[in-house]
């Protein structure tokens, strides 16, 4: 039994993972050995250390606080048909019947009688001639956010921008009242005093896209809202690397729906595809078919394996890292390969690989060449502003979101939104980004003429 | 800590949410909202943020409920929410926070601390490993995971699980306990 052997075996122990064989073993050894009750004992010592720390008390209210939250989100549903009915609730003013409680079976029979529920027989001749005019809007709808690509022209924004009009991210109607008491409230008037503000709300189409169903959740998130919130990524996003590439339809695409934007917001990585030489040699054919190997594909997604993959190729891996190494066969194999070993070898490509364990993915895909081949995406690479927000991580956290990465991918209306200067300066604005999430009847304002006539209110005020 | 909880329990609350039975998401926060909250504050150091990833981990999982494979443990699956939400706002804040100079200086950290000190050095030890091997400790000791369900929620084989957890304690003891360099 080698040394290793034994300090797994007391790593298992203290977590509980020992079969009655190894528990057996174990004792065998510390009965044995003194150096292995000793190391026990530490292990125990630091096990308890860390163990002082229990289990936290909540914050007050925990749970109503998430369920409130988790009422105000919006499953999409998974089938065209509820999405329809979704729409269909939404248009109708309705809480959507996947967030009611109600019986199993309600929902559907809701659905086949036009039932609209809330205490009341709806008029159902009434009813069923809105529901078959907004049957029609719904499908546009649907049809425009289910099949567009991002090759389509930018023309589209307003228009479905517009067919969302009266409708609210909750489900949940916003009256005309509601829109007219946000507008009258002291929040309305701090926000316009900020010129940034006011510049938005001025340019249609900027608001227009910013009142898009999902918009605001979307720029509240996290990491979403720490991006943007972040003058050099809104530098980055309004230079004219990003929005070329956004401008590129096959570029956009490409590097959206493949996850290699967040890559790109590496500044390792960054540096490594700038470099022609470090390109060529991560486009070059034979390393990609290294690449596609399953095992490589494996181990260079392991941080650990990664270092040890680098120091082996440099001829600096140790004995113990050799074995682990040989643990995977086909990263073993592969460096034993020249050209591997030579790629893996190279300080600017280690840097990369260790700073983006999905690059190898991205590498060893067939169309990677063609993308970093393409001229938008390669002004990219050379983008100073890009550059220095990828030094600041937060833009690659926020391309990192999944959600948000998702969107990206197949919301033109978003490309466009985090193009838009007067939006990006706008949401610097915490108290709008604020009111944008948290109250309905200011996305209601957004597309609504009564904001106009409150503007040219305040402005006639003014002077 | 661990949890013994009944998967078809998990089960029969998703299947009801999916029914459109809002409600019946309750009893899956009330069950692992603690558990959720502790991780994220060990995964974190800070409370608030700690309270909005695992509310956030919450609201996605309801969200995306219809992804969820019911081949797999429901927990399995939120933590693994929680810890992509963890590791979203910990970048977003920036790199590590360096540990207390008299923390570090101390030849034996550990030694004669306070038990309100010693979980400030314990939370601060965690705060200064590499996320990979923070998330190892953090699901195996606070989350009370097995090798298994670890292996599931990261994504990586158990074998690398457990070489995290090796190369964790040894950093942990190092600057817990002034393990120093060892083989």
């Amino acid at each position: 039994m080698t040394a290793r052997t034994d300090k797994e075996l007391l790593h298992a122990a203290v977590d509980g993972a020992l079969t009655d064989d190894e528990a057996a073993r174990l004792r065998e050894r510390l009965a044995e050995e003194a150096s292995l009750r000793a190391e026990a004992d530490r292990l125990r010592q630091l096990a308890g250390v860390v163990d002082s720390l229990g289990p936290e008390d909540l914050p007050e209210s925990f749970s109503d606080r998430v369920m409130e939250a988790v009422a105000r989100s919006h499953p999409e549903p998974a089938t065209w048909r509820g999405r329809v009915r979704a729409r269909l609730d939404q248009l109708l003013g309705r809480v959507p019947g996947h967030l009611q409680q109600e019986r199993p079976g309600e929902a559907f029979v809701r659905w086949n009688t036009g039932w609209a529920g809330g205490g009341g027989i709806v008029a159902k001749k009434a009813l069923w001639a809105a529901a078959g005019l907004a049957v029609v809007i719904i499908l546009g709808v649907v049809y425009f956010n289910g099949t567009r690509t991002v090759d389509q022209d930018a023309q589209g924004t307003i228009g479905g921008a517009e067919r969302y009009r009266g409708t609210q991210p909750s489900g949940v109607a916003v009256t005309e009242g509601d829109v007219q008491k946000f507008l009258q409230s002291d929040v309305f008037d701090r926000i316009i005093k900020d010129e940034r503000v006011l510049k938005l709300l001025e340019n249609k189409e900027a608001r227009a896209l910013l009142a898009e169903e999902g918009m605001a959740e979307l720029c509240a998130r996290a990491a979403v809202k720490a991006g943007l919130t972040d003058e050099e990524v809104a530098n980055a996003l309004r230079g004219d690397g990003f929005r070329g590439v956004m401008a590129d339809s096959e570029a956009a695409a490409e590097l959206t729906s493949r996850g290699l934007l967040v890559s790109l917001a590496h500044p390792d990585v960054l540096m490594a595809l700038r470099d022609e030489t470090t390109r060529n040699m991560l486009l070059d054919p034979e390393v990609a078919a290294e690449l596609q190997k399953q095992g490589v594909q494996e181990g260079l997604k392991d941080p650990e394996l990664v270092e040890i993959a680098i120091k082996e190729s440099k001829g600096k891996g140790s004995a113990v890292e050799r074995r682990k190494l040989a643990e995977n066969a086909d990263l073993d194999a592969a460096l034993k390969e020249n050209k591997l070993r030579v790629l893996l070898a190279n300080d600017t490509i280690g840097a990369a690989l260790r700073a983006d364990t999905k690059l190898a993915v991205m590498v060893a895909q067939p169309r990677f060449a063609s993308v970093i081949g393409n001229a938008k995406v390669r002004a990219l690479l050379n983008d100073k502003a890009w550059e220095t927000a990828a030094r600041g991580q937060k833009l690659q956290v926020m391309l990192d979101d999944t959600e948000f990465a998702a969107d990206l991918a197949r919301n033109k209306n978003l490309q466009l939104m985090l193009g838009n200067p007067d939006v990006l300066s706008a949401i610097q604005n915490p108290e709008f980004m604020e009111a944008l999430h948290s109250n309905r009847a200011l996305s209601a304002a957004l597309n609504s003429s009564a904001l106009d006539s409150a503007l040219a209110r305040k402005k006639a005020a003014k002077k | 800590m661990s949890f013994e909880v009944g998967a078809d329990d998990d089960l029969d609350c998703v299947e009801r949410c999916l029914r459109g039975e809002t409600a019946a998401f309750r009893p899956l926060v009330e069950r692992y909202q603690r558990l959720l909250f502790t991780v994220a504050l060990r995964m974190l150091g800070d409370r608030e943020q700690a309270a909005d990833a695992a509310q956030t981990a919450f609201v996605r999982a309801y969200l995306k409920l219809q992804t969820f494979d019911r081949g797999h443990k429901f927990f399995s699956w939120l933590y693994r929410i929680l810890v992509n939400e963890c590791l979203n706002l910990r970048r977003a804040a920036g790199r590590f926070e360096p540990l207390g100079a008299t923390l570090a200086a101390r030849e034996d950290p550990a030694a004669g601390l306070e038990q309100q000190e010693l979980r400030e050095a314990v939370q601060a030890a965690l705060l200064r490993l590499p996320s990979a091997q923070r998330e190892a400790v953090v699901l195996r000791h606070y989350g009370g995971l097995s090798y298994h369900e670890m292996a599931e929620v990261l994504h990586v084989p158990e074998k690398t699980i457990k070489s995290r957890l090796y190369s964790a304690r040894q950093r942990l003891g190092e600057l817990l306990l002034g393990w120093g360099e060892r083989p």
